[in-house]
């Protein structure tokens, strides 16, 4: 018995280990490719460049197919940097403050997101590929407030949030992202009173409105279209702005809500194609007022 | 628990640790525990049904076996009993979709709403089991178990309870009751057969069953090409998942000593429909040959009888299978194609056409088979075949565009051919009857190559094809 144990053993461990190394070789020659996320990493390069754009569009997936980067070119007075709720306040904060830092001369933000994007935490499904991938690192992470920092380090453990090859990995493998996901979930819960958790949309919307007053720049927050009959609690919503000081905002963002039949959503969510063209139009009406 | 979770694999581990540490004696009592805890995962009702159908078929061979002089009725009686559970919960809903369509003909407005069960999964199985074991008793091949527990055991016994193969049960009741120690050889063996069966199902099966289900679950947007390679893949597929799930059965019972019959025998590289079936499903094969075909009269008849004995056992086969149309068309079209193989073969002066001819002929012929079996429906399953071929007169856009709309990533397809080729090496092997223990390096540097494919490409495993039978 303890024989075979030992060939079973040794078939696994040297499975594992072939696979490992020829993971880490292959890592070494090509300097780890990006897997996952690809807009991320486009408007993380975008947002250190400066192309003298005077205003700045971020937000979720729905704001992604309005502003889609292939139709920059009809614009050469706002940055489309939108990519996707799961990056959270969080990750549009890490863009904004990158921005403004390479770009000066910026005037205006157009953060655009459904309320349920804008009031998005940290999840096990998307966070780490969207978020932690692309934008928890050195130097991005001192953009973060410790607390979120001990949140994603507790969700997703220091070796596989903090280090890059873990993270190039797991974007390669989608099966062993699926299993890291779920064992993290299954940890978390084991240890959820241990969980400290922050209050990350508001404290981000805080730091963008604080970023933006301190370089003079005009924030504005968005809804992006949502259909006929989407219920959210604008009540609890307008009290977490309030206490951030931000009542101005959250006025403009209800007043902002376009309601369209279910009928132009695909999935009740993103828009069809055919209507996107009017609804960029119709958006960029609130960037003229 | 599916064969392919991790839970399966602990639950493995733990039970293998604690079987070989116990004395031979009461492993029997830990094995049935371990086959009714398994059952119950699946569904904890349902394993009262297949412990009460062990008691009735335990106590009918028992009363077979001491009162020969009432026998053949209570033969009948249990047979009738198994037959009624398995109608019951398998042929229910079909049988009133017929008279609904009936009433519907003769212009009836009426229409019965038909209760349907959830069908217990490999029922079956071990209800085709029970009845032969007590139809042997009753012929007198072997005499009744007079321990319940080792009889319980064969019935419950994990490794087969879901899907097979269909294994008698004296043959397992004479290897537990057996003073068996372990052996490092015969455990090398099964491990590799396990493995074996994981790659079929979690590598070539899943992946194909990404690519047909794709494009049979939305047949209207296809034309061409891609039906036509997914009839082929279909044929692979259901191989590679069910000869994958007969591979970890033996396997795991490999690990517990037990031998269990082969169920596959390369069917692919059958050179006639009769030789594809003495190499597919073998189990239940040889259930209709030795319960059905034979008590009919076999092919010692006269010739519009073994017709009508040939037919018998195909359409019993293609019901056995799901209670639909398209599983009755399937096994229709087998027989035919076996009674004109028959034909053909009895007539002298035939042309001898080369093996590797036939062999492309009989895959091909069942291939085709396969899409009846595979569709919802009979229109549907017409649809494939007969558009299968659409622009072909373009062969060189009839490929691209095909191959285009398949949509594999060109590493993915490489790799899979390549466990194709694998698995065609293996096949080959056995069929020269050289299967060896492979060396450990070898099976690590496999295992790395399968890891590598599963985890960047692997898709959510469904469960193997045949449970739902």
């Amino acid at each position: 018995m303890k024989k075979f144990l030992g060939r079973i053993i040794f078939i696994w461990i040297g499975a594992a280990a072939m696979f490992l190394l020829i993971n880490v070789a292959y890592y070494k020659f090509t300097g780890g490719s990006r897997n996952v996320a690809s807009e991320v990493y486009e408007a993380l390069e975008r947002a250190g460049r400066n192309e003298g754009y005077t205003k700045l569009v971020l937000g979720d997936s729905v704001a992604r197919q309005i502003f889609a980067p292939q139709y920059q070119e009809e614009d050469d007075e706002t940055c489309y940097l939108a990519t996707n709720q799961a990056i959270m306040t969080a990750g549009n904060y890490i863009l904004l403050e990158r921005f403004i830092e390479n770009n000066p001369q910026l005037e205006e933000v157009y953060y655009i997101a459904r309320p349920d994007s804008l009031m998005s935490e940290v999840n096990f499904v998307y966070t780490y590929s969207y978020f932690v991938t692309p934008l928890y690192r050195e130097p991005l992470t001192q953009c973060l407030e410790a607390g979120t920092k001990e949140d994603i380090d507790f969700m997703f453990g220091r070796l596989f949030a903090q280090h890059e090859f873990p993270k190039w990995l797991l974007g390669r493998y989608p099966k062993l992202l699926d299993l890291y996901q779920n064992t993290c979930r299954n940890l978390v819960q084991i240890r959820k009173h241990e969980y400290k958790g922050t209050d990350m949309p508001f404290v981000y919307i805080q730091k963008m409105k604080a970023i933006c007053d301190e370089h003079h720049i005009v924030l504005h927050i968005l809804s992006s279209p949502l259909p006929n009959g989407f219920e959210y609690d604008a009540g609890q919503m307008k009290q977490r702005f309030v206490s951030c000081g931000a009542e101005k905002i959250f006025e403009e963002f209800e007043k902002s809500i376009i309601y369209v039949d279910e009928e132009n959503f695909v999935d009740g969510i993103h828009m069809e194609d055919s209507y996107l063209d009017e609804m960029r139009i119709e958006m960029k009406t609130h960037f003229q007022e | 628990m599916l064969f392919q979770s991790f839970g399966f694999v602990l639950f493995l581990f733990l039970l293998w640790s604690c079987y070989w540490k116990m004395p031979s004696r009461y492993r029997w009592c830990l094995m049935l525990a371990a086959g009714c805890f398994y059952y119950s995962l699946w569904n904890f009702q349902y394993t009262l049904l297949v412990v009460f159908i062990s008691g009735i078929t335990y106590i009918a061979a028992r009363v077979i076996d001491h009162r020969r002089d009432r026998k053949r009725p209570v033969l009948i009686v249990y047979i009738v009993l198994e037959l009624a559970i398995l109608c019951l919960f398998k042929y229910v809903g079909f049988l009133g979709s017929i008279v609904n369509d009936i009433l519907h003909i003769l212009g009836s407005s009426k229409e019965f709403s038909v209760f349907q069960w959830i069908l217990p999964v490999g029922i079956s199985f071990y209800i085709f089991q029970t009845i032969a074991y007590v139809a042997d008793v009753y012929l007198g091949k072997t005499p009744a178990e007079r321990h319940f527990g080792y009889f319980a055991e064969s019935v419950i016994f994990f490794p087969i309870l879901l899907a097979g193969p269909i294994e008698k049960i004296p043959f397992l009741t004479a290897q537990f009751k057996k003073e068996m120690s372990f052996s490092y050889e015969g455990s090398c063996r099964a491990f590799q057969r396990i493995l074996l069966g994981y790659m079929k199902k979690l590598i070539i099966a899943d992946s194909l069953a990404a690519i047909t289900g794709q494009i049979y679950s939305n047949i209207g947007g296809y034309v061409g090409f891609p039906l036509l390679i997914a009839i082929f893949l279909y044929a692979i597929e259901i191989y590679c998942d069910f000869s994958g799930y007969s591979d970890i059965a033996i396997g795991t019972a490999g690990l517990f000593g037990i031998s269990i019959h082969e169920n596959f025998k390369q069917p692919y590289f059958a050179d006639s429909i009769k030789d594809f079936w003495k190499r597919w499903h073998i189990s239940l094969t040889s259930w209709f040959r030795e319960y059905v075909y034979i008590p009919l009269g076999g092919n010692r008849v006269a010739a519009w009888k073994q017709v009508r004995n040939v037919m018998c056992v195909y359409v019993l086969s293609g019901l056995w299978h799901g209670a639909d149309w398209t599983f009755l068309a399937w096994g229709g079209m087998n027989g035919i194609a076996q009674v004109l193989e028959n034909v053909f073969y009895k007539r002298k002066h035939t042309i001898r056409v080369p093996k590797i001819i036939r062999q492309v002929i009989v895959f091909v012929l069942v291939s085709i088979m396969w899409v009846f079996f595979r569709m919802e429906s009979m229109a549907d399953a017409v649809f494939v075949l007969a558009h299968c071929f659409d622009g072909v007169g373009a062969l060189g856009a009839y490929l691209q565009f095909g191959i285009s709309q398949l949509g594999i990533p060109r590493m993915q397809g490489c790799l899979l051919a390549a466990f194709l080729l694998l698995l065609f090496w293996i096949d080959r092997e056995k069929e020269k009857g050289a299967e060896k223990v492979l060396n450990g390096i070898f099976v690590s540097i496999l295992l790395a190559v399968g890891m590598f494919y599963y985890l960047r490409y692997g898709i959510d495993s469904s469960a193997f094809i045949y449970f739902q039978f």
